[in-house]
């Protein structure tokens, strides 16, 4: 009975630490953060200002932009990075193909290249006078264009550098997910004459359907957090034209000083976030 | 399984914003003595810096000194970046815990800091005498008329400017006595000039996304963001004209776009323009980053508003704090209050470091008046000198950062939307104000 007694006890105690750390580190901190958004940091102490903070938010100019933006990446460059790495790893699983690891690791590399490396790397490509990218468009005949000064420009480079980086991380999961489909639907899709694009739509896309859902709803969080581009590239500008929620969340903590509207801020994202995967599962599960 | 997952990917997002600020909670109850990192058991003082870059090695040298004749007193350097700075005070200032004996701010940064954490830097009224330092100094470390930081190293701007573009467009720089003459002068200079890679010469550099430019206009028209008891004035007489100065400036089209540090240094490497509006600290990287255009570049004041007397402006520069919860406190102001009046070392991290005191006394050492040879010659320090005196105090207040970045914004609206700036300063003001509430 006693031993019964400690065995039953006995996993709890091994799982204590995991959970003091997660009560420390992950619940505390979301409840505080939750307290902290209906105070004001002024004078050294936080005082409750009730629902102000929401006001605020809702009634700041730059929110509604950096929503903007953080929706318009989200909607351009989720659909067209998942496309991107489907086709990827559909043409590297195909068996023409030669050095088919050495494609795998090329595709991958950016995911595990330094952020500030590779964001200094296309600061000089996006560069207007002396930069790669305007160097080739003017070798077509184009003009030179303001990559980091005109707003639409300066959208794009981000969304180019932010697909860069993540395609071959969303390319290797897709491709796990194709390589388990047996290859014998292939065969008796090829005898019955089903062409490369039939292939494709019929036999490949509703196989790893499942897995195109996790790497959309991942990308989508990532999107809707993303701040290291537009920090590091555009630090936001030019007026505000790329700032994010990620990157206003941290300027109004740690530049402005502002932690309540910050919190604010941060409990905004949770309900946008959470509401978006919610319905995705719930388009997934209707089809 | 998948709801699990969209719990955990939820809480995952409010765990990024509430680790990030939960670190800041605890409010100011701490007593001093809570804090004993700093204080060693046999009597001896440790007093722990922190500070970035060529300021660290000059406190170090200053702690080299004044340990002969206080040989009692340790120190330990720790070298750290601005923004770890920030973060890191935002933290340790909210907990009292961790926190160093003296600490390197830039000077637009005190009052922020001493506004929201009102108990948090130790005043230092009885070491710091105001007459001996340059106003704008005085101006950045005074919060609630409290003096909470001593004034170190000052940012007086003048223009440095190419003596043999300007001489090849037949352009003389003492017949450049306004904004409207500088823009002819550029015009000229485009015309007549290649750089070395064969493309126009630019007359200045601008970073259209930044306020930097206008913000050195507008201190220059004697104006500032917040009047003396922190109502926002960004529409005021003098913004707007600062504001119509920038953007006739880059509309001419004499300016070359920067977007950041590296391109800035890129227009010396380059040399890409005539003339650099910028304050003392960047003799330093010119004379680095183009050794050899040694004797082609000479220093000139600001040109002066249409029908105003020319004026001084200011940019950048550092003060150090002492945190009110140190253990240290009297030490660590009698270090401060050495490494900072000693007018050796005023001097030695001027000529090492480029550190320009705003200890005026320091100035009466013959160093300040020698003619610097990179210059041609000139002595260039009297300028800097001269235009600094006259720069007045500006009230910074606790909502300076966030004026900053709103104020890039508009400049990004003014120079390359097109904006109007009277338009542009109206809705800022407006959007300040109800941010603000003032």
């Amino acid at each position: 009975m006693k031993l019964h007694k400690k065995t039953r006890f006995f996993p709890y105690a091994m799982l204590l630490p995991t959970i003091v750390i997660f009560a420390v580190f992950m619940i505390y901190p979301i409840l505080y953060s939750f307290y902290l958004s209906f105070t004001e940091f002024t004078g050294g102490t936080y005082n409750f200002v009730g629902l102000q903070n929401y006001i605020e938010l809702f009634h700041d100019p730059v929110f509604y932009k950096a929503l903007f933006n953080t929706f318009f990446y989200l909607i351009i460059q989720v659909p067209v990075m998942i496309s991107l790495a489907l086709l990827l790893a559909v043409l590297i699983e195909q068996k023409f193909i030669r050095g088919k690891g050495f494609f795998r690791m090329a595709t991958f590399l950016p995911t595990i290249t330094s952020l500030v490396a590779y964001s200094l790397v296309f600061k000089v490509l996006f560069n207007t006078n002396y930069g790669l990218i305007n160097y080739v468009v003017e070798l077509f005949g184009g003009e030179k264009i303001q990559w980091i000064y005109s707003a639409w420009p300066a959208r794009a480079s981000i969304i180019i550098s932010i697909t860069w980086r993540w395609v071959g991380y969303n390319m290797i999961i897709l491709l796990a997910g194709i390589q388990a489909i047996p290859t014998e639907m292939y065969e008796s899709a090829s005898l019955d004459g089903a062409n490369f694009w039939q292939q494709l739509f019929y036999i490949t896309i509703p196989a790893i359907k499942p897995i195109i859902l996790f790497t959309t709803i991942t990308s989508t969080i990532g999107t809707l957090q993303l701040f290291d581009e537009p920090y590091i590239l555009t630090q936001g500008g030019p007026n505000y034209a790329t700032i994010t929620l990620g990157e206003y969340l941290y300027d109004n903590g740690f530049t402005y000083l502002k932690f309540g509207f910050a919190s604010a801020l941060g409990y905004v994202m949770v309900i946008i976030i959470g509401l978006l995967s919610w319905l995705q599962f719930r388009v997934n599960k209707e089809e | 399984m998948r709801k699990t997952k969209l719990v955990v990917s939820a809480a995952a997002v409010s765990m990024m914003a509430a680790l990030a600020l939960s670190g800041c909670g605890g409010g100011t109850t701490e007593s001093a003595a809570a804090n004993g990192e700093s204080s060693s058991a046999e009597g001896a003082k440790t007093i722990t810096v922190w500070a970035w870059d060529v300021a660290l090695k000059q406190l170090q040298a200053a702690a080299e000194k004044y340990k002969e004749t206080n040989p009692d007193v340790e120190f330990v350097f720790e070298e750290m970046g601005t923004d770890q700075i920030y973060t890191k005070l935002a933290t340790t200032l909210s907990t009292g815990n961790g926190l160093a004996d003296v600490i390197l701010l830039e000077g637009e940064q005190v009052s922020g800091y001493a506004s929201k954490y009102p108990e948090g830097f130790a005043e230092l009224s009885d070491i710091v005498s105001s007459d001996d330092f340059l106003p704008v100094k005085m101006g950045e470390v005074t919060v609630n008329d409290k003096i909470v930081g001593f004034p170190w190293d000052a940012g007086p701007v003048a223009v440095f400017y190419r003596t043999d573009y300007f001489e090849q467009a037949g352009v003389n720089a003492e017949d450049i006595q306004t904004w409207d003459d500088f823009i002819e002068a550029g015009k000229k200079i485009e015309a007549t000039c290649t750089t070395p890679s064969g493309e126009p010469v630019k007359m200045l550099p601008i970073s259209p996304n930044s306020s930097g430019f206008y913000r050195l206009l507008l201190t220059e028209n004697k104006g500032s963001f917040f009047d003396a008891e922190g109502n926002t004035i960004v529409n005021s007489a003098e913004s707007v004209e600062a504001m119509e100065i920038a953007k006739k400036i880059y509309d001419s089209g004499i300016a070359y776009n920067y977007a950041d540090w590296s391109e800035y240094e890129g227009v010396v490497v380059n040399e890409t323009v005539a003339a650099i509006p910028e304050a003392v600290w960047m003799m330093g990287t010119i004379k680095d980053k183009g050794p050899e255009q040694s004797g082609k570049w000479g220093v000139m004041p600001l040109p002066a508003f249409p029908g105003k007397e020319a004026a001084g402006s200011t940019n950048g520069g550092s003060n150090i704090v002492i945190p009110a919860v140190s253990a240290n406190v009297d030490t660590a102001k009698d270090f401060v209050q050495f490494a900072l009046t000693d007018v050796q070392l005023q001097v030695d991290g001027f000529v090492n470091y480029g550190l320009f005191p705003s200890y005026i006394p320091a100035y009466e050492d013959p160093t300040f008046s020698e003619p610097d040879e990179y210059f041609g010659g000139q002595n260039i320090y009297e300028i800097f000198i001269e235009l600094g005196k006259t720069v007045p105090a500006v009230n910074y207040t606790e909502n300076f950062n966030e004026a900053l970045s709103a104020a890039g914004a508009t400049c990004a609206q003014v120079y390359l939307e097109g904006a109007d700036p009277t338009e542009a300063l109206e809705s800022l003001q407006t959007d300040l104000v109800s941010k603000f509430g003032k």
